[in-house]
């Protein structure tokens, strides 16, 4: 469905995409998930023709993407960052015009608005101008006029910046029932927890690059650190740390604030020797936790920081 | 028609300010109105005021025929060379100018080097000049005969000099058409619409514009798969429309406030301003056209479309007439089209028969409105063009750089 191809695009000597090489299939919810300035939006707008390119080769359903291919825009919706709705028309206008710009017809387009203020929450609201929605409300407007066309491939910028929790979950909630009705996404985030619950495969991008692709447990196996172990232990001997750090799957532990914190090897399981070694030295302990390796442990393995330094 | 139908339902949404605008200055024209009344111009005729001579020198041809030269004009009142009588006269407008001969002013008069007429004026009153101008002409007469021919006697120098003076060049006057000028009130009105129409142009097209030219609203529509033409085809429209409507509801305001002193005018006048005014929308189109470039939020629109629009009218005579402008003024003021509209203004209203040749002033004055709409229009098209080369990679949009 998209193909991206060596895309290069500078701003000046800022090299904002480097290579940049991306394919999409039908059906998928595809994450891109990188820090702020790692290149998502502008990669976007690059396939979108918004922004002109230094190099490379972008198709859209099997077509070269250019600003005046109106075959393929017609099939795009586009739900961009900021909340992009006029002030001066009221939610139900919004979406008309939005939708209107897609299907020109007034029968045709009337259910699809209707579905589209169903499917966002916003019945209540119809009649509200934008400045009287809050928060969540507006984030769930602007995606309703990006999708009240029924686009085959949405695009979808960082939806849930700045948004309560439950308005949070809600947006997730539709963009499932979106791909789940046969659209296909592409989600960018910084919140790497979105992109873990949503997507079914990840690109990780840094610096204009895209730096690992793949599904949340192929990416994770890419790097060595497997799960990560939290014990409450009081008291813990620096001798008994180091025992621990001998352990051989443990890659590191660290001692802070009554908390034993290991990261284990790939496929390593040392919670039952971790513990031994704590009872045999009589060092009292609490709740254990083990998690597996999050998006963040694979991009700080891989780059070297977190994800939102 | 979608960019055409959002573009309304926001003018709809915006329209309190615009309506503010159009209901003070209908408010103000109209009480303007209330207070005006028709000037009326009739004959008249000549007074003969009263007048005193008192002569110290002796009686030649000369004061003689001064004499009867004012007796012609005026009431001779006959008072005694007494300073205190002279002085009650005056004060109680028994007569309303006394000139005195002194001693031998005949003689200096004749040998070219003349003593100067003692005259005594009533303050306040137009009869004491009028009459002290009739001395004085007859004086210059006496002394331009005496000069053009020194043989000639005192007589037959006051006989020719009182010949000239009763010459009279007689004055028809003629009325080229039977229907009435335009009235002063309408006059004033199509002056100061230039100002109005300025300003709601400008308002109702930037109310739009800003709208739609937000980085990320500008964004959403160009990935909708809407051409271009489509796009500019809706604001297009909507632009001709307010256009259209703002000079009809502008024009035919001041048409039925002034439809009273419009009694009996030419209509083939009225419908000249209506296309002067139409004109003049042309340009203050294009004017908004440009400036919906510069006008980004709110606060900036109403600045600038003040601004503009005052200034504008100020300098093109909309409020003051031009000839209250220092020179330099006036020449900048040419390079607007606003003295172009006002300059049509006068040339209409002042027109009292129509033809060719009276025309051919207000064809220039349209003619210059017109070239004035279409090189703003053309600079307009030329900034819209290099504003989007500049915005080409979409650098301004702070979504879209993250880098």
């Amino acid at each position: 469905m998209i193909h991206v191809k060596n895309l290069v695009k500078r701003y000046g000597k800022l090299v904002a995409l480097d290579h940049f090489n991306l394919d999409v299939q039908d059906g998928e919810i595809f994450g891109l998930l990188g820090p702020n300035g790692s290149g998502k939006t502008t990669a976007i707008n690059c396939i979108l023709s918004l922004l002109t390119y230094d190099k490379g080769e972008i198709s859209l359903f099997g077509e070269p993407m250019s600003p005046t291919n109106y075959k393929s825009k017609k099939k795009l919706g586009v739900v961009p960052q900021n909340v992009a709705v006029f002030n001066e028309l009221t939610v139900q206008e919004n979406i008309d015009y939005f939708c209107g710009l897609y299907a020109p017809e007034k029968a045709a387009r009337k259910p699809l608005v209707e579905e589209a203020i169903a499917f966002a929450g916003l019945s209540d609201f119809r009649k509200f101008l934008p400045k009287k929605l809050s928060g969540g409300l507006l984030r769930r407007l602007n995606i309703a006029c990006g999708i009240a066309h029924k686009p085959e491939l949405i695009f979808l910028d960082e939806p849930t910046v700045a948004v309560d929790p439950q308005s949070r979950n809600s947006i997730l909630e539709g963009i499932r029932a979106l791909n789940a009705n046969g659209a296909t996404i592409i989600y960018t985030s910084h919140y790497m927890e979105e992109v873990e619950q949503l997507c079914s495969r990840i690109m990780i991008m840094d610096k204009g690059r895209a730096i690992a692709t793949g599904t949340r447990e192929e990416l994770t196996a890419l790097i060595h650190t497997g799960e990560k172990l939290t014990v409450e232990a009081d008291g813990l001997p620096l001798s008994v740390l180091e025992k621990i750090r001998n352990l051989p799957d443990v890659l590191r532990a660290d001692y802070a604030d009554g908390h034993l914190r290991a990261d284990c090897k790939g496929d390593g399981h040392p919670i039952i020797d971790v513990l031994d070694l704590l009872r045999q030295n009589q060092v009292s302990f609490g709740q254990v936790f083990s998690e597996p390796p999050t998006l963040n442990d694979v991009f700080l393995e891989i780059t070297g920081k977190q994800l939102r330094d | 028609m979608k960019v055409f139908k959002a573009s309304l339902l926001i003018l709809k949404r915006r329209s309190v300010q615009v309506m503010v605008y159009l209901g003070m200055f209908t408010a103000m024209f109209i009480i303007i109105a209330s207070f005006y009344s028709e000037q009326v111009t009739t004959d008249f005729s000549a007074v003969r005021p009263a007048f005193t001579v008192i002569n110290r020198d002796k009686d030649t041809p000369l004061t003689d025929g001064l004499m009867e030269f004012l007796r012609e004009r005026g009431t001779e009142q006959v008072l005694p060379d007494e300073k205190k009588a002279l002085q009650d006269a005056a004060f109680y407008h028994a007569t309303e100018y006394i000139l005195i001969i002194p001693e031998g002013f005949d003689e200096a008069a004749w040998s070219g080097s003349p003593l100067s007429l003692e005259a005594v004026s009533i303050p306040g009153t137009g009869k004491s000049y009028y009459l002290d101008n009739l001395a004085n002409q007859y004086w210059s007469f006496v002394s331009a005969y005496h000069r053009a021919d020194p043989l000639l006697d005192r007589e037959t120098v006051s006989g020719m000099a009182l010949e000239a003076l009763s010459k009279e060049v007689p004055v028809e006057t003629v009325r080229l058409s039977d229907s009435k000028p335009v009235s002063d009130l309408y006059e004033s009105y199509n002056r100061v619409q230039s100002y109005i129409l300025m300003v709601i142009t400008l308002l109702c097209v930037s109310s739009i514009t800003m709208s739609f030219r937000r980085p990320d609203l500008r964004m959403r529509n160009l990935c909708a798969p809407t051409t271009a033409r489509q796009k500019n085809l809706g604001l297009f429209l909507y632009c001709a429309l307010v256009g259209f409507f703002v000079w009809l509801s502008t024009s035919l305001l001041g048409f039925f406030v002034s439809l009273p002193s419009l009694a009996g005018a030419d209509g083939r006048l009225v419908a000249l301003l209506f296309a002067n005014s139409f004109l003049y929308t042309l340009t203050a189109l294009s004017i908004a056209m440009l400036l919906n470039y510069f006008i980004s939020n709110p606060n900036t629109q109403n600045a600038i479309a003040n601004f503009l629009s005052l200034a504008l009218s100020f300098l093109g005579g909309a409020f003051v007439p031009l000839e209250f402008l220092s020179e330099g003024l006036r020449a900048a003021s040419r390079f607007t089209p606003v003295y172009w509209y006002s300059q049509a203004v006068s040339d209409i209203c002042g027109l009292a028969l129509l033809n060719e040749e009276t025309l051919a002033p207000v064809w220039r004055s349209f003619a210059m409105e017109l070239f004035f709409a279409v090189a703003i229009l053309c600079v307009a098209l030329a900034v819209g063009k290099s504003k989007n080369k500049a915005e080409k990679s979409f650098g301004s949009t702070r979504t879209e750089i993250e880098m």
